[in-house]
C-alpha cells in the first residue's frame, strides 16, 4: 500500500463517515431503540416501559427493546443511561430513585448527565392505614400518634426509596414521628400491613388500590391538589387541612448531547405514543395518573421534584459530603 | 368455584384456538426455559407484548402455559450441561448432571418431567380447594417466621451434601457473608462494596450459579483434557420403568408438600423449597452417600417441590393480591395490562377469572408432560455432541447467560470469578452447593432478624413469643441436636461392648 492509497483510503473513510453521520439524521431510526429500566421485570416501571416500548415501536416503525438494567437502587442502571452514547437508541425510564441516589450514592451519576425528554406521570404521596386499627380518619391517627409514637409503625422502602420519602414528607407535614420500618419493595409492604406487622404504610395508590377498594386497608389522606380519578373515594390531606403535597413520577430520559434533529424526532415520537389509546387505556387501568408532557415540561418537573426532595434527604442525614449544596 | 372450573375446562377443551395457544405457549416455554440465562422471570417478560391485543382469557392462558413450562424447561440445561438458569433448579443439577455422565440423561429428564408435573399437580389441587385456608397460614408469616424459616433452610443445608458438617456448615457461612456485598437492603448503606461500583449492587444469583456449576465443571473438565480427552457420554435408555416412578411416590409427595406449603409464604420461593425439599430427602434416605452421584430421588425431590411450589406461590397473588416472587410478579403485571387484577375481592367478584387461571395451569402442566416427552428425544442429543465442542458452547451460554440477566458487563467477571471459585472448591473437595444457598438465605434471614428486632426494640424474646416462629426454631434445634444425641447412644454402646 503506497502513500497515494492510504490518502484515498482516508478521504474514502472520511466521507463514508461524515456521510453516515447526515445520514443517521435522517435515516433515524434505523435500529431498535433500547429503552432502559432500572428496576426488575414485572414492577410498574418495567409495565410503563413495555407498555410505552410497544407503542413506540408502532409509532417509529422500528423495533423497541426493553433492557432490565437493574441492581445498587437503580443506580445500575441509570449509570447505564448515562454512559450511553447519546444517539437516540438508548433512552431510561426512571422516577424518584434516581433524584435520591444521586444525593446518598457517591458513585451514582448526576442529574445534569440527563436529557429529560417525556414526562409520562404523577404518582402522589399516600397514607394507608390496617382496618384493625379501629382509626378511620386522618386526625384520628395523628391523635394516636401524639398520644402514642409508638403505637403505630409505619412500613416503608429502605432509605432513599420513594416510600421512605414519602414517610418524611408525610410524617413532617402531619407533625408525627412514626418508627420506619423498611421493607424491600413494595410488594413486601403490602403485605406486612395486611398481615399486621405494621399498621400504616407510605405507598403510594397503585399497589394498594384493589385492597383499598375490597376494604382490606383505608387509605387515610393522598398528597394531590385533587382526589385522584382512579380512587374518587379517598381524600386527599389538603381536603383535611394538612398542606402536604408530594410524590414520586415517571419519566423518561436520554443521556446529555443528542443531536437536536433526532432528539426532536424522538421526544415527538415519545409524546404520541404515551398519548396513543393503547398506552393511555391500559396505563389508567393499571392506577397511572397520566399527565403527559414534552422536554421542557420534563425538565421543569425535574427540577421541582429535585428541590423537593434535597431537605428530605438532607433531614435524614442520607446527603453524602461530595453532594451537600 | 368447581362449576366455573369445569365451565371453563369444556369451554378451552372445544375450542381450536385455545388448544394451539397451550401448545404455542408451552413449545416457547420449554425451549426458553432450557436456555441458559433465560429464567421464566424474562421469558414471560419478554412475550407479554405478544399478548398485549389477545383477550384476557387468552393472555391468561398463553402466559401460564410459558410460565409453567418454562419451570421445567430450566432443569432441561441444569441436567444435561450442569448449567442451572434458574436458582430453583440448582439441586436438581447436582444429582441429575451425574446421571448425564453416566448414560442416563434421558432418565433424568424422565425423572424431572414426571415430578415436575405430579408436583404441579399435587400443588393445584391444594391451590382449588385450600387456597383460603393457605392464604390464612401464609398471613401468621412476619419478620420473625422468616428469620425462622431461612434459619431452617440454612440449617438443613448442612445435611444437604456429603462430607463433613462442619465444613458444609463452614462452606455456607462464607455464601451468608458473600450475601451482604453491595446496598444494606434496610438501609441502604454499602457494605464490603470496597469503594467499587461494579459491587454495590451485590452479587446477583444467577451469574453465581452459572459460575460455580457451569464454568467451573468446565475448569474442571479442561485439566488434562489434551491428554486424556473425556469421552462423550452414551444417551442411553429415556423410559424409566413406571415401577421405578411409582416406587417413589413417597419422594414426590412429600417434595410436593414441602412445596406448596412454602411456595405459599410470600417472598420465600421456590428456591427455599428445592433445597429444604432435597435436604429433607437426604436425611430420610437409607443411603444418603448416593445423594450427589446420581441417585433419582435427588432429582425427583426438588422438580415436585419447585413445580408444586408454583400453585403455592399464585396463593398470596389470588388471595392478597401480592406477588409472591418475582415471577408471580410479572405475571401479575401481565394480568394488569388486561385490567384484571388480583386482590382480596377477586373470589367474590370474580369467579370466572380465578377459573381461568387454575384452568390454564392444569392445561399447561398437561401440555408440559406432552411436549417435554417428546422434546426429550431431541434434548439428550446434546450429549452427542464432542466434549471439546460442549466446553466452548457451555463456556459461551455460561457468559451470555451472566450478561443477559440485567444486561450488566460486570455480571460477567462475576460468574468467571465464581467459576475459579467452584473450581477451586472442587479441587479441594469442598462442596459448593452450600454457598449458593448461604448466598439466597442469609439476605432473607439477616433482611427480617434485623426487621424483627426493630419491632421488638431490640428484644430476643420475639422470636419464642411468636408460635410459629418458636416451632421452627424447635425444629432447626432438634435437626442439629439429634444426631448428636445419636451418636453419643452409639458410642455409649461401642463402649458397653468394649
Amino acid at each position: 500500500m503506497n502513500r497515494r492509497h492510504l490518502l484515498a483510503t482516508s478521504v474514502s473513510l472520511a466521507c463514508a463517515v461524515l456521510g453516515q453521520q447526515a445520514l443517521a439524521q435522517d435515516s433515524y431510526p434505523s435500529e431498535p431503540v433500547h429503552i432502559t429500566v432500572v428496576w426488575p421485570a414485572g414492577g410498574g416501571h418495567d409495565l410503563v416501559g413495555r407498555l410505552l416500548g410497544h407503542e413506540l415501536s408502532t409509532e417509529m416503525g422500528t423495533p423497541v427493546v426493553i433492557d432490565n438494567v437493574t441492581g445498587a437502587g437503580g443506580t445500575t442502571g441509570m449509570q447505564h443511561v448515562a454512559d450511553a452514547s447519546p444517539d437516540g437508541y438508548t433512552i431510561g425510564v426512571m422516577g424518584l430513585h434516581a433524584i435520591s441516589q444521586s444525593y446518598m450514592n457517591d458513585s451514582a451519576p448526576k442529574l445534569d448527565q440527563f436529557d429529560p425528554l417525556l414526562f409520562i406521570s404523577d404518582e402522589p404521596a399516600a397514607l394507608e392505614i390496617s382496618p384493625d386499627t379501629g382509626i378511620t380518619t386522618l386526625d384520628e391517627y395523628v391523635t394516636a400518634m401524639h398520644s402514642d409514637p409508638m403505637s403505630l409503625i409505619n412500613g416503608n422502602d429502605p432509605q432513599g426509596g420513594n416510600s421512605f420519602v414519602f414517610a418524611s414528607v408525610i410524617s413532617n407535614g402531619l407533625g408525627v414521628e412514626p418508627l420506619k420500618l423498611p421493607y424491600a419493595g413494595h410488594a413486601a409492604t403490602v403485605t406486612a400491613l395486611l398481615t399486621g406487622e405494621v399498621q400504616t404504610a407510605t405507598l403510594p395508590l397503585s399497589p394498594v388500590m384493589e385492597q383499598a377498594k375490597g376494604g382490606a386497608l383505608t387509605i387515610l389522606g393522598v398528597a394531590s391538589e385533587e382526589r385522584q380519578p382512579q380512587l374518587p373515594d379517598a381524600p386527599t390531606f389538603k381536603e383535611q387541612g394538612y398542606d402536604v403535597v408530594g410524590g414520586d413520577f415517571i419519566m423518561v430520559v436520554a443521556p446529555k448531547g443528542m443531536d437536536a434533529a433526532i432528539r426532536q424526532k424522538l421526544s415527538d415520537a415519545l409524546l404520541t405514543a404515551s398519548q396513543g389509546e393503547g398506552f393511555v387505556t391500559s396505563a389508567t387501568k393499571n392506577g397511572l395518573a397520566l399527565r403527559q408532557g414534552g422536554p421542557d415540561m420534563a425538565a421543569q418537573e425535574l427540577t421541582a421534584q429535585e428541590n423537593v426532595i434535597y431537605p428530605v434527604l438532607l433531614d435524614a442525614g442520607l446527603v453524602t459530603e461530595t453532594n451537600k449544596r | 368455584m368447581m362449576s366455573a372450573f369445569f365451565d371453563v375446562l369444556g369451554q378451552y377443551l372445544s375450542d381450536p384456538a385455545m388448544l394451539g395457544l397451550v401448545a404455542l405457549g408451552t413449545v416457547l416455554g420449554l425451549v426458553l426455559g432450557a436456555v441458559p440465562g433465560i429464567s421464566s422471570t424474562m421469558a414471560l417478560a419478554i412475550l407479554m407484548p405478544v399478548t398485549f391485543g389477545m383477550e384476557p382469557d387468552a393472555a391468561i392462558l398463553l402466559l401460564i402455559s410459558i410460565f409453567m413450562s418454562s419451570v421445567y424447561g430450566g432443569s432441561i440445561s441444569a441436567i444435561l450441561m450442569k448449567l442451572p438458569g434458574t436458582p430453583a433448579s440448582i439441586f436438581t443439577q447436582v444429582d441429575g448432571y451425574p446421571m448425564t455422565r453416566q448414560g442416563r440423561a434421558g432418565q433424568a429428564l424422565t425423572y424431572a418431567l414426571v415430578a415436575s408435573t405430579v408436583g404441579g399437580l399435587i400443588g393445584l389441587v391444594i391451590l382449588v380447594t385450600l387456597a383460603p385456608v393457605l392464604a390464612g397460614f401464609a398471613r401468621n408469616f412476619r419478620s420473625p417466621e422468616f428469620a425462622a424459616v431461612a434459619l431452617f433452610g440454612i440449617v438443613m443445608l448442612s445435611f444437604a451434601s456429603n462430607g463433613s458438617i462442619l465444613i458444609a456448615t463452614v462452606v455456607g457461612l462464607i455464601g451468608v457473608v458473600l450475601g451482604a456485598v453491595g446496598f444494606d437492603s434496610l438501609t441502604d448503606a454499602q457494605r464490603l462494596t470496597m469503594g467499587a461500583p461494579m459491587l454495590q449492587s451485590g452479587f446477583n444469583l444467577i451469574p453465581v450459579i452459572i459460575g460455580l456449576f457451569g464454568l467451573g465443571e468446565v475448569l474442571q473438565n479442561l485439566v488434562g483434557f489434551g491428554r486424556t480427552p473425556a469421552d462423550t457420554p452414551k444417551i442411553g435408555q429415556i423410559s424409566v420403568p413406571l415401577r421405578d416412578l411409582l416406587g417413589r411416590w413417597k419422594v414426590i409427595g412429600r417434595g410436593s408438600l414441602i412445596g406448596t406449603l412454602i411456595g405459599a409464604i410470600p417472598a420465600a420461593g421456590s428456591a427455599v423449597a428445592v433445597s429444604i425439599a432435597y435436604a429433607q430427602e437426604r436425611r430420610l434416605s437409607k443411603t444418603p452417600e448416593a445423594f450427589g452421584t446420581g441417585h433419582p430421588d435427588g432429582v425427583v425431590a426438588p422438580e415436585a417441590a419447585n413445580s408444586a411450589s408454583v400453585g403455592g406461590s399464585l396463593i398470596p397473588l389470588i388471595s392478597l393480591g401480592v406477588p409472591g416472587d418475582t415471577i408471580t410478579a410479572v405475571l401479575m403485571g401481565a394480568l394488569m395490562v388486561h385490567g384484571l387484577t388480583p386482590g382480596p375481592l377477586l373470589f367474590a367478584k370474580d369467579p370466572t377469572f380465578v377459573a381461568w387461571i387454575y384452568v390454564a395451569v392444569l392445561m399447561a402442566l398437561v401440555a408440559t408432560l406432552v411436549f417435554g416427552l417428546g422434546m426429550i428425544r431431541i434434548a439428550v442429543l446434546v450429549t452427542r455432541i464432542p466434549p471439546h465442542l460442549m466446553y466452548v458452547f457451555v463456556t459461551l451460554f455460561c457468559v451470555i447467560g451472566a450478561f443477559a440477566i440485567r444486561n450488566n458487563l460486570n455480571d460477567i467477571y462475576v460468574m468467571i470469578g465464581f467459576g475459579i471459585i467452584g473450581f477451586s472448591f472442587a479441587k479441594l473437595d469442598l462442596p459448593v452447593t452450600p454457598l449458593a444457598f448461604g448466598l439466597i438465605l442469609g439476605p432473607i434471614l439477616e433482611e427480617n432478624l434485623r426487621r424483627s428486632l426493630m419491632i421488638s426494640r431490640g428484644s430476643w424474646e420475639i422470636f419464642l413469643q411468636r408460635p410459629i416462629s418458636a416451632l421452627l426454631l424447635l425444629l432447626c434445634l432438634a435437626v442439629v441436636v439429634l444426631p448428636l444425641i445419636a451418636r453419643w447412644k452409639r458410642r455409649k454402646a461401642c463402649r458397653f461392648r468394649l
